[in-house]
């Protein structure tokens, strides 16, 4: 079974397939176009702030990422799932308008969900770090963000995408057409080196 | 199993198969370093958290409406593009023209010797050597053109 038979086996029922929705759009459909926003946005936003850490650039992307796969849908043969492709085009239209930024946005972060209080790994923090120093929510936010910063576009996108989003590594070789070998050997050194940045919270 | 094994199959695993929790076991270096890489992934798994903006969705759709609304643009025939292509196209005309068309030079060919009359020199009486006296040699005649004459060196 391939990606887009999986995807369509998860939907609920009723529900339209995307290769339903992309065969129309492609005939002019703007509202199934509309429809396949809507059901990608949050995933394609969470790649794209990821890998920017500012909430504008992401949401500025974002919009430009479904306009421009919106005009190219034509050539979408249908070879990869919808979601391949999309997630290909945001990638590679995030490193470009990063690449054009003559100098490198400050952190703008969205909030984070009070429920991650409770989270065992947060409570494990906690007592790793013991109670001297507790380590608030926004002082961990912020820490994150700037060490994955400190990684190059091409790490940065691997971690998003693998530890963060659980693309698995075949599925990231497609979209950035490279080997698997290289989405490991890039996810092994963008580790090592978050690994250096985040000493103070990993154990 | 190998430790290059186990660090190859245990990057991206969610869970580790019984080989590798086997080698884990016997190996500690690989247990740590296995124990860290786990601990990175549940600290960035943290982002999930970061909730994303309420409109952002709404946003989207009425940019995607606007640009629909809007009339596609050609990528690559802008008036911008195409003045751009009609000059370089000329540029190339030009360079083509210079060369094919041109008008043909002819064929450098090397100076004509220039007629000088050159005025005939004087003839000159040769003077001879000149013999000056000197009691250099025993018969008191040195050859040369002028006597030797002391020099100050410590000028």
């Amino acid at each position: 079974m391939d990606k887009t038979e999986k995807e369509s086996a998860a939907l609920v029922p009723g529900e339209v397939p995307d290769a339903d929705l992309v065969a129309r759009a492609q005939m002019g459909d703007a509202a199934a176009f509309e429809a396949l926003i809507g059901r990608w946005h949050e995933k394609i936003y969470s790649l794209v702030y990821g890998m920017t850490s500012n909430r504008e650039d992401a949401q500025d992307i974002l919009q430009e990422v479904f306009i421009k796969a919106y005009r190219s849908i034509g050539r979408f043969r249908g070879t990869a799932s919808f979601y391949t492709w999309i997630y290909r085009i945001a990638v590679n239209h995030t490193i470009n308008y990063r690449k054009k930024r003559t100098r490198q946005a400050a952190l703008s972060l969205n909030e984070m969900d009070d429920s991650i209080e409770k989270d065992p790994v947060f409570e494990r923090l906690q007592v790793f770090h013991g109670p001297r120093h507790e380590v608030s929510v926004s002082e961990l936010h912020e820490k994150l963000n700037k060490a994955l910063q400190t990684l190059s576009d091409k790490h940065r996108t691997v971690v998003v995408m693998h530890d963060m989003e659980g693309v698995p590594h075949e599925e990231i070789a497609k979209m950035l057409r490279c080997s698997t070998g290289t989405v490991r050997s890039r996810l092994f050194y963008a580790r090592r080196l978050l690994q250096q940045e985040l000493k103070d919270y990993v154990p | 199993m190998k430790c290059s094994t186990f660090r190859k199959e245990s990057l991206g695993a969610r869970e580790l198969t019984e080989a590798c929790l086997a080698h884990v076991q016997q190996c500690s270096d690989c247990r740590d370093l296995y124990e860290q890489g786990r601990a990175l992934r549940e600290l960035l798994a943290l982002k999930r958290y970061e909730k994303i903006p309420g409109d952002s969705l709404d946003q989207t759709r009425r940019s995607f409406r606007v640009a629909v609304a809007e009339p596609a643009e050609t990528p690559g025939y802008g008036v911008a593009q195409l003045l751009r292509y009609a000059l370089a196209g000329a540029f190339v005309m030009l360079l083509v023209m210079n060369f094919s068309v041109g008008p043909e030079l002819p064929a450098i060919q090397p100076p004509a010797q220039e007629a000088r009359s050159v005025a005939a020199a004087p003839a000159m009486a040769f003077p001879g050597p000149y013999l000056a006296h000197s009691n250099a040699e025993p018969a008191g005649i040195q050859y040369g053109p002028l006597p030797s004459r002391l020099v100050n060196f410590n000028y």
